[in-house]
């Protein structure tokens, strides 16, 4: 009788063993799983290189035209102030360039970039922390009937 | 013996359990830094375009040879005519073909189609678009309460 019941105790102290393995697995699976899935950020570069793009548009065009504004010299020098841009504390990551053209003389009127120029180099190359190259253009007129094109490049790099 | 035999059966029975935990945990983990790369993409697509919005404004707004604006002449006539439909040729087709796949502008009343960008689009996902949608965009003017001018943009969105 007492033998019997050693028996069974000692199979529930192995049992219980096998039990705080599986509880360990179990816990550092769920840990592992969790900060694999919360810990990689999103990806929200396409976002940011839109608003971006965006910005710049309602900096340019006003209800259909162009802003005189930027004509002139002041806005080229200031181009992220007078749009209401800021890249501060993040320079390295952001870069703006902004291309007016007549297109009925072909004329460029102003070209202007801000922020990281360098990011520009990468535009076109593939690979994961490749900075994202995002390039849109804008026709607008202004009061006298002249014709543009403002070609937008916004870049964002990885955090 | 028969407490022994139970007992061997018990452990026996714990040591298979223990394989298939171990087993389902590994297949999870495996699948799970399978899907998660360096990080994480989202399935993005704007239902307004800013640029093009404002493009159709200006459009709308460009005066022919006479200083009749694209307006006017879409709110008088039928259809597109050789200057509104020449100039939005040049600035849709030429500015946003890299961003979209289908671009048309026109009324979209009956028949809905136009010399200059052909029918247009329904939005329809083609059949070999496994994974992703058809995300577009509906910029709408209207020129009179029952006359509207519709810029139309298009692309297929994969869904990683």
């Amino acid at each position: 009788m007492l033998i019997k019941q050693n028996n069974k105790k000692g199979g529930e102290k192995v049992i219980s063993v096998y039990w705080f393995i599986i509880l360990f697995l179990v816990a550092a699976a769920i840990v592992y799983m969790v900060g694999a899935f919360y810990g990689k950020p999103y990806d929200v570069r396409q976002i940011e290189a839109d608003l971006l793009a965006s910005k710049v548009a309602k900096c340019i065009s006003y209800a259909g035209y162009l802003n005189e504004e930027i004509l002139k010299s002041e806005f080229t020098e200031n181009f992220l102030e007078s749009c209401g841009i800021t890249f501060e504390g993040a320079e390295e990551r952001y870069s703006l360039k902004l291309n007016l053209t007549n297109i009925s003389s072909g004329e460029r009127i102003f070209e202007t970039e801000k922020g990281n120029i360098n990011l520009k180099f990468s535009c076109g190359l593939k690979g994961e922390n490749i900075p994202l190259c995002l390039e849109r253009s804008l026709y607008v007129i202004d009061k006298n009937n002249n014709r543009y094109r403002a070609d937008i490049l916004s870049i964002v790099g990885r955090a | 013996m028969k407490n022994r035999r139970a007992q061997i059966a018990e452990t026996i029975t714990w040591i298979f359990a223990t394989l298939v935990i171990v087993a389902v945990l590994a297949i999870s983990l495996f699948a799970s830094s399978l899907y998660l790369k360096d990080s994480k993409d989202i399935a993005f697509f704007k239902r307004i375009d800013v640029l093009a919005s404002k493009s159709l404004f200006s459009y709308l707004l460009t005066k022919d040879a006479t200083g009749s604006t694209a307006y006017e002449q879409l709110k008088t006539q039928e259809n597109l005519n050789d200057f509104n439909g020449n100039l939005g040729k040049t600035i849709f087709l030429e500015s946003y073909d890299r961003d979209y796949e289908d671009i048309w502008l026109g009324f979209p009343t009956f028949p809905a189609s136009n010399q200059f960008f052909g029918k247009r689009p329904t939005g329809v996902k083609p059949s070999d678009l496994n994974s992703g949608f058809v995300a577009s965009i509906s910029e709408k003017i209207y020129l009179t309460p029952d006359k509207i001018v519709e810029l139309y943009l298009a692309k297929e969105v994969s869904i990683k």
